[in-house]
């Protein structure tokens, strides 16, 4: 177990900036997610961790040692990828055992652990199978039992669920943060999918343009967005300027500052005489229902629980919208910018 | 099996007929007189009689030869492979489009570029002679050593192709997660790089053992008293003793089709394919500044080697005849030898034949290849794997040996020789051609009409085409590419042949490549080294115009 610091680190490549003068603290024990869009830095970031790439300027703690200029041989971190990057070679547990034999371990004790780490991962029939043979999700497994059975200080993941499809990386995803829970292991998880991050994490940090944006707890990111990115990037918040405000809810920003909705907290009501809005898209998921509707030109996605609705609206019905209050706060959520 | 109509039964049974006459035929004929005494008497004793100590000798020779080259070629390949993927060197297509020259420079221009380079009277001894004054007669390039660095320089860069496509495809995640592991880079190296080369390495090594265990020209020219395969052979044959020559001939195949069936068998078996979604990362590393400055000066001088040989030549066509044995630094240069060739029809001629005998054997191989593809793919025609297995036969068969089969099947009139004594005639020549170069057409054609999604077709059917439209306006243009490459392949191994022809030719179908090695014979360093320009400045026009596909398909003469 370890903690981690990332102080002012800044990467160009050629002359694009990458990350500027980046910092975060990742406590001991804790599931750390970075998220953000592509393109905003993340992975980079993860492979300057795992010492995969050098910092321009800036420095990696680990356990309160310098590591910025070691390989990453030295690190003790392990990477869970993508794409899981097993050795197309070797078995189930050929891709297992390499680390320990790295580590010179005794090999009954290799033996051992494959077993154990098999068991964790439910993959013990596997044992010798080629890993070209398995499944996406089965190399997931696998991918991950390579890197905790060297029991390494740090895990990075790199967007691990991304490959597999939607009903497994749910099941996956689950998994993840049961083993991640057992072992105990500090993990740094790095991810576009902002559900994926609020559902496995202690706390998350917004990225983008290699900036972080905020750093927060699910509910602190969600809830309590310090800036538009963040609540359009978490939460898909609807942001309404100076003047949207004051017409559409008569709501009073200040100059330049902007008031932010997230969908579940707009309520649309059926008004044919005064509605100023107007319903153009339902998408019904079941549970919920999507409603989009248009007012001035702007479209305002808000969300409401199917069970609840009373009265189904429809396509081209007009709308007055109402500001409901989820988190059971009344305040409203006011953006700088 | 779909109903041919009158056309495909047709053209299936020309194939047949093809194949039948020119390929089993002249194979059946050799082994016939393998077995067969000097009295014309069939005996299986005759076989054995043809292994003598000198036979036996040649088999080894030969076989060693091949495994060296193997090897050589291999480290050079894999060397430059690694360096041209993981090491920042500058203008790198540039360089890696001429350290592949050799594999489509014909083997004889190689050859003598060799010798007018290194041999006694070469440019280097010359130079010697001409700056410091000493007698460069301590030059010895011949023998082992002269054949051994012409295989390596001739086919190296099918290890440097083969290897390089497999280095591609490593993901560069699965070198991150072995570091990442604590694995050394010497670690990662042996237990995930090379792991995952091997399949290519060893199916660059059947193709590479097998051209070297064909290859004509460097023993031919360099062997001296060495006795191999194919050279004994030629003196068998040039000595009268078919029989002899039929026996080493039947040796030799046996051993290039045991092989090429180790090809096959590989080629269908395992590679390591992952299957995931998202592409693999490629790596490069660079961190070290030094050590990509070294790769860089390395690969400079190398790709300046590997042109030296072509530069010599260009230098020596320039040179007035007759001067090979004074020191022709003094002469002026001249353009001479090419106004020759150009201005004198006995000169000239060689270049029609070589031009008229190569279209002709594209054009047969073209019919013979699509039409077997189209018939095996399309068609899905009764048989055609076996039709498939022994049109690419040939791609086991030397040269040498071809032309030895076909002189004792043509040499009297028969139903496939439209009833002439085929040997003499201009035919012959061609027809050696098609056969040796069917195997790439074939393949090449299959593979293309492969890659073609069936519901393309079908979609045209569906909107009212007929069969004939939609070969002309879907099928065809798709596989178009495909035959392309293949015939351009083709062309270039048969502008330049030399194997099959020595055995083949007569004065009036003298070809490029017997030119040069007459010219040769006669001292005419300046004429042949001209010839040799001339057709090495065809070849890399042709494979200019192929070039974005000529990695992926696989000849070598």
């Amino acid at each position: 177990m370890a903690n981690l610091e990332i102080r002012g680190i800044t990467k160009k490549f050629n002359d694009t900036t990458v990350l500027s003068d980046l910092n975060l603290d990742v406590r001991q024990g804790e599931f750390f997610s970075i998220v953000g869009p592509s393109g905003c830095g993340k992975t980079t970031l993860l492979r300057i961790t795992a010492g995969l790439e050098f910092p321009d300027s800036g420095k990696i703690l680990i356990n309160d040692t310098d590591v910025t200029a070691l390989p990453p041989q030295k690190r003790k971190t392990g990477i869970v990828f993508q794409n899981y990057a097993l050795f197309p070679n070797m078995t189930v547990s050929e891709n297992i055992a390499y680390g320990l034999e790295i580590l010179k371990t005794d090999k009954s004790v290799i033996k051992n652990k494959i077993d154990s780490v098999l068991e964790i991962v439910s993959l013990s029939h596997k044992l010798n199978n080629s890993v070209t043979s398995l499944s996406g999700g089965e190399q997931q497994r696998v991918s991950l039992a390579r890197v905790i059975v060297t029991e390494p200080e740090l895990i990075l993941f790199d967007e691990p669920l991304s490959n597999l499809d939607y009903a497994l990386r749910i099941e996956t995803r689950n998994e993840l943060k049961r083993l991640q829970r057992d072992a105990g292991i500090t993990s740094v998880y790095v991810t576009h999918d902002q559900t994926e991050a609020l559902a496995l994490s202690d706390r998350i940090a917004v990225l983008d343009k290699g900036i972080v944006q905020q750093t927060g707890t699910p509910h602190e990111v969600y809830y309590d967005p310090r800036n538009s990115f963040t609540a359009g990037f978490i939460g898909h918040a609807n942001l309404f300027d100076e003047i949207n405000s004051e017409i559409i809810f008569n709501v009073r920003t200040g100059r330049g500052k902007f008031l932010a909705l997230l969908p579940e907290e707009i309520r649309p009501v059926k008004n044919e005489t005064d509605g100023k809005g107007i319903i153009t898209d339902v998408q019904f998921t079941g549970f919920s229902t999507e409603y989009s509707v248009q007012v001035n030109e702007k479209i305002i996605k808000t969300l409401c629980a199917t069970a609840s609705e009373a009265e189904h609206l429809k396509t081209g019905d007009k709308v007055s919208l109402n500001i409901l209050s989820v988190n059971g706060e009344n305040k409203l959520r006011i953006l700088d910018k | 099996m779909k109903k041919l109509s009158t056309t495909n039964k047709l053209l299936l049974a020309a194939i047949i007929f093809f194949t039948a006459g020119y390929i089993l035929y002249p194979l059946i004929s050799l082994i016939k007189e393998s077995f067969t005494l000097p009295d014309g008497t069939f005996a299986p004793s005759a076989f054995l009689n043809a292994f003598s100590k000198s036979a036996a000798s040649a088999t080894f020779n030969s076989v060693l030869l091949s495994v060296i080259t193997v090897a050589g070629s291999a480290l050079t390949g894999i060397l430059f492979a690694y360096i041209f993927q993981y090491h920042r060197i500058p203008f790198k297509s540039f360089f890696s489009s001429v350290i592949i020259i050799p594999v489509a420079t014909p083997p004889l221009i190689g050859v003598v570029a060799f010798l007018f380079l290194l041999s006694e009277n070469g440019l280097i001894s010359k130079l010697l002679t001409f700056v410091f004054g000493m007698n460069g007669s301590f030059f010895k390039f011949n023998g082992w050593t002269a054949i051994i660095i012409i295989h390596i320089y001739s086919f190296y860069p099918m290890f440097y192709l083969f290897v390089s496509s497999a280095l591609k495809k490593i993901d560069g995640n699965t070198i991150d997660a072995s570091y990442s592991l604590g694995a050394s880079k010497t670690k990662t190296f042996f237990s995930v790089i090379v792991p995952q080369l091997i399949p290519s390495m060893i199916g660059a090594s059947l193709i590479v053992f097998m051209a070297s265990m064909a290859s004509f020209s460097a023993p031919f020219i360099f062997g001296g008293s060495e006795r191999f395969l194919t050279t004994e052979i030629y003196s068998a044959k040039i000595n009268g003793d078919n029989s002899a020559a039929s026996s080493l001939a039947v040796m030799l195949t046996v051993i290039s089709i045991l092989f090429l069936l180790l090809l096959r068998w590989y080629r269908s078996g395992k590679t390591y394919e992952v299957r995931y979604k998202g592409t693999p990362r490629t790596v490069i590393t660079g961190h070290k500044k030094g050590v990509n400055i070294l790769s860089s000066v390395f690969t400079l001088i190398f790709s300046f080697l590997i042109v030296l040989p072509i530069l010599t030549l260009l230098f020596l066509s320039f040179i007035p005849e007759g001067s090979l044995m004074r020191n022709f630094f003094s002469e002026p240069f001249t353009i001479g030898n090419y106004t020759k060739i150009f201005g004198e029809t006995q000169f000239f001629d060689p270049f029609i034949n070589s031009l008229q005998m190569s279209v002709i054997a594209v054009i047969i191989t073209v019919i013979i290849g699509v039409g077997t593809a189209f018939l095996i793919v399309k068609k899905n025609v009764r048989g055609g794997n076996y039709l498939e297995s022994i049109l690419s036969l040939p791609y086991g068969i030397p040269g040498t040996v071809i032309a030895l089969a076909f002189i004792l099947s043509f040499n009297f009139p028969s139903v496939f020789t439209g009833f002439i004594a085929l040997v003499g005639t201009l035919w012959i020549l061609p027809l050696a051609y098609a056969v040796r170069n069917l195997p790439i057409l074939t393949q090449s054609s299959i593979s293309g009409f492969h890659s073609i999604d069936p519901s393309l077709e079908e979609a045209s059917f569906s909107m009212g085409a007929n069969g004939f439209r939609t070969f002309r306006k879907i099928t065809g243009p798709l596989i178009f590419p495909a035959v392309l490459n293949g015939a351009l392949l083709v062309f270039i191994n048969s502008i330049g042949e030399f194997v099959s022809t020595i055995l083949l030719y007569t004065y009036t179908t003298k070809t490029i490549s017997i030119e040069i090695y007459s010219q040769l014979r006669m001292y005419n360093t300046g004429a042949a080294a001209s010839y040799g320009i001339i057709l090495f400045l065809i070849v890399m026009v042709v494979v200019y115009f192929s070039r974005k596909t000529l990695d992926k398909s696989v000849g070598i003469s």
